[in-house]
């Protein structure tokens, strides 16, 4: 007997037309054994009524619920709730548009405690992709999700649509409560996530999200009390897992911002290695190494610090001189006598830091905002969490950094956007922090304990693919890479060494790493391979679907379809 | 700070590294480093002081001007993203398109063909 899933439907005064298209793709499920649990919430559409108690009538599969009053989407959900008797649950809106294998889908990676869904599945709550539909019909705007991404879902719902889960759990962690209206599903999935033993991401768009003109999906004018409610629901979740944290919305709706204190203030080691060099930068000649070591010096909030600076045999002695002048007692200076090797001279410096954490950052860099290290160590109180990576600009001001894609190469993310830049649109990356599969190490804060742990850098990637190389070890320990867009530095890329690229150490981060860097569980299989910015594969973006049946065919079919 | 109790052994850096120990200047090199800083700043320390203010705020025109060709090239990337999507949809499309349109001339010349012969 295939489990019962309960299909939970709001309904407050949506267009007919709409409600009935929802209530049809319910019932052209594949899956055969659900229920649609309709709970009328005051409509004062006549005609909602008289669609809904049709429905029911006809398929007994159908349960209907008509509330007196309007007692809003919490209020009417929750009867929804109450009324269900399925092993799972499934979130759809009174106007959007299930695909007809959507709850069959959901189900196979779903365990349900029946030892597996008939998938294999053992999560306990699952999510797919989406996309919006427009008023002409058209499907646009495709949000293809990473997999479970707590930090960001802490960030922003990216979740949203379609969530389905285990009916119990959804009792278990209160349902859907008071004072979210909203947001109610983001403060639901945030709870349900924080006690799942496993959460499955179906990367599939298996929901069709209307574009209503009432909705938060058409413009976010429409329910701004929405994003107060979500500001609640992350604030609740701080408290609930002992963040201490403010939360505030930004500047782009349905993203937040979680202001972590600092609760202690750890001996941070900033390991630099450099060879002393100079350049020319804004027009001005700098000495990388003393100006990156000044900004954070001078600038930096945080000035629990030490600097570690691995210096090459050739490294001119002013250099050396005014960098005792800049950090005096704080620095520790190593000799690197050998050839260039970045992670042997990491190593080096890790070896002679004295800190808990390490601060791995290239020489030529500059600290742009002064609380990024504050944000960084402050990620780090979670104990799961293992590194942090700040947002690094180009000297004109364009992305360098925005964490590291690994989708058929090992890239960027947003590499060359405008620095302020939300990132693309619907999931808007670059405005959020979030976990990544991996991260650059030009600025990346790490635990000496896991920095220990994993054996520190490779020494036998010199030059290229080394961050890559330790943040797949970090990861393969079960720690979290999150990278945020709250800690900025500037990145002089390759001002100081010829960047080249040496097919050895490809080889040998392919043959260690083939599986992780072809398949990103914080990227999407949906996206064009070889490409960072989250560009959907061919036809996914709205243009209109291509009909190839001829045409009587195709009149014949529309006159059917339209009679049904 | 650091912790002087946690020295490190120049052998545990591992090969060819050594930690380098900071002893105190020696007051005849610190005579040489004036005379040669006062070469370089010249007789007069405020000209210098102010040849260094020029310099920062040329740095800062410099970045400015900088920093808008850079709003400018973050467009462009994102221009190319936009122009990519409508490229490959149009690939995609057209050869939707041919191969209906060649399916469909195949078949009619096959239709044509067995009529004839």
């Amino acid at each position: 007997m295939l489990p019962l899933i309960s299909v939970l439907t709001p309904v407050f005064d949506p267009d007919p037309a709409h409600l009935v298209a929802c209530l049809r793709s319910v019932e052209r499920q594949s899956w055969a054994n659900w229920e649609h649990v309709l709970v009328n919430d005051g409509s004062t559409r006549p005609e909602v009524a008289r669609i809904l108690d049709e429905h029911a009538a006809a398929d007994q599969r159908v349960k209907v619920v008509h509330r007196a009053k309007q007692g809003g989407i919490v209020a009417a959900s929750s009867d929804a709730l109450a009324a269900a008797t399925g092993t799972f649950v499934a979130l759809v809106d009174h106007d959007d548009v299930l695909e007809p294998h959507a709850l069959g889908a959901m189900a196979a990676v779903l365990g349900g405690g029946l030892g597996g869904g008939l998938g294999g599945g053992l999560a306990q709550v699952a999510y797919s992709d989406h996309d919006f539909i427009r008023a002409d019909g058209r499907y646009v705007d495709p949000c293809f999700k990473p997999d479970f991404s707590p930090e960001r879902l802490r960030n922003q719902n990216y979740i949203t649509h379609f969530l389905m889960a285990e009916r119990q759990l959804v009792v278990d962690v209160g349902g859907f409560r008071e004072g979210f209206d909203g947001a109610q599903d983001h403060d639901l999935v945030l709870r349900l996530t924080e006690q799942a033993k496993q959460v499955a991401h179906l990367p599939q768009i298996l929901y069709h999200w209307r574009k209503a003109p009432t909705s938060v999906s058409a413009s976010s004018d429409n329910k701004p009390w929405a994003f107060d409610a979500g500001v609640r629901a992350v604030a609740s979740q701080c408290e609930r897992l002992g963040i201490d944290a403010t939360v505030e919305r930004t500047e782009y709706d349905g993203c937040y911002r979680v202001n972590r204190r600092v609760t202690s203030t750890p001996l941070v080691s900033v390991i630099i290695p450099t060879r002393g060099t100079s350049g020319r930068v804004w027009g001005a000649t700098r000495s990388y190494v003393v100006d990156a070591v000044q900004s954070l010096a001078t600038r930096s909030d945080y000035q629990e610090l030490e600097f570690v600076v691995v210096f090459d045999d050739a490294t001119p002695e002013p250099v050396l001189h005014a960098l005792r002048r800049i950090a005096g007692d704080r620095l520790r200076l190593v000799a690197f006598h050998d050839d260039f090797n970045f992670s042997a001279k990491i190593n080096a410096g890790a070896t002679a830091a004295t800190g808990d954490l390490f601060l791995v950052l290239n020489d030529d860099t500059e600290l742009i905002d002064p609380a990024s290290v504050g944000v960084m160590v402050a990620h780090l109180e979670l104990d799961d969490v293992a590194m942090v990576r700040a947002r690094l600009l180009f000297s004109d001001g364009p992305l360098q950094h925005g964490g590291h894609v690994y989708h058929h190469d090992i890239m960027h993310a947003c590499l060359g956007w405008a620095g302020d830049s939300p990132g693309p649109w619907p999931m808007r990356p670059l405005a959020v922090e979030r976990e990544c599969s991996g991260v650059t190490a030009a600025a990346a804060l790490v635990r000496r304990s896991v920095f220990e742990a994993v054996g520190g850098f490779t020494t036998e990637l010199p030059l290229n693919y080394n961050d890559v190389d330790f943040s797949l070890k970090v990861r393969a320990g079960g720690h979290r890479i999150i990278w945020t867009p709250h800690a900025s530095w500037y990145h002089f890329e390759s001002r100081t060494r010829v960047s080249v690229l040496r097919p050895e150490e490809y080889a040998f981060i392919n043959e260690r790493w083939h599986y992780e860097i072809n398949n990103d569980p914080y990227y999407n299989p949906n996206l064009q391979p070889d490409r960072h910015d989250w560009l959907e594969r061919p036809m996914r973006s709205g243009a209109p679907a291509v009909d190839t049946r001829p045409n009587v065919l195709r009149r014949v079919m529309s006159k059917v379809q339209a009679r049904r | 700070m650091a912790d002087p109790g946690r020295a490190v052994k120049p052998a545990a850096l591992g090969a060819r590294s050594t930690l380098v120990t900071m002893s105190a200047p020696d007051p005849g090199e610190l005579h040489t480093e004036i005379d040669r800083l006062r070469t370089l700043v010249g007789p007069d320390e405020q000209g210098y002081a102010a040849l260094r203010q020029d310099l920062l705020a040329a740095r800062d025109v410099a970045k400015g001007a900088e920093a808008s060709t850079g709003a400018l090239r973050g467009q462009v990337a994102q221009l190319h993203v936009e122009l990519a999507r409508a490229r490959q949809d149009q690939d995609h499309f057209q050869r939707l398109v041919i191969n209906r349109a060649q399916s469909t001339v195949g078949r009619i010349a096959r239709s044509v063909r067995a009529r004839i012969f």
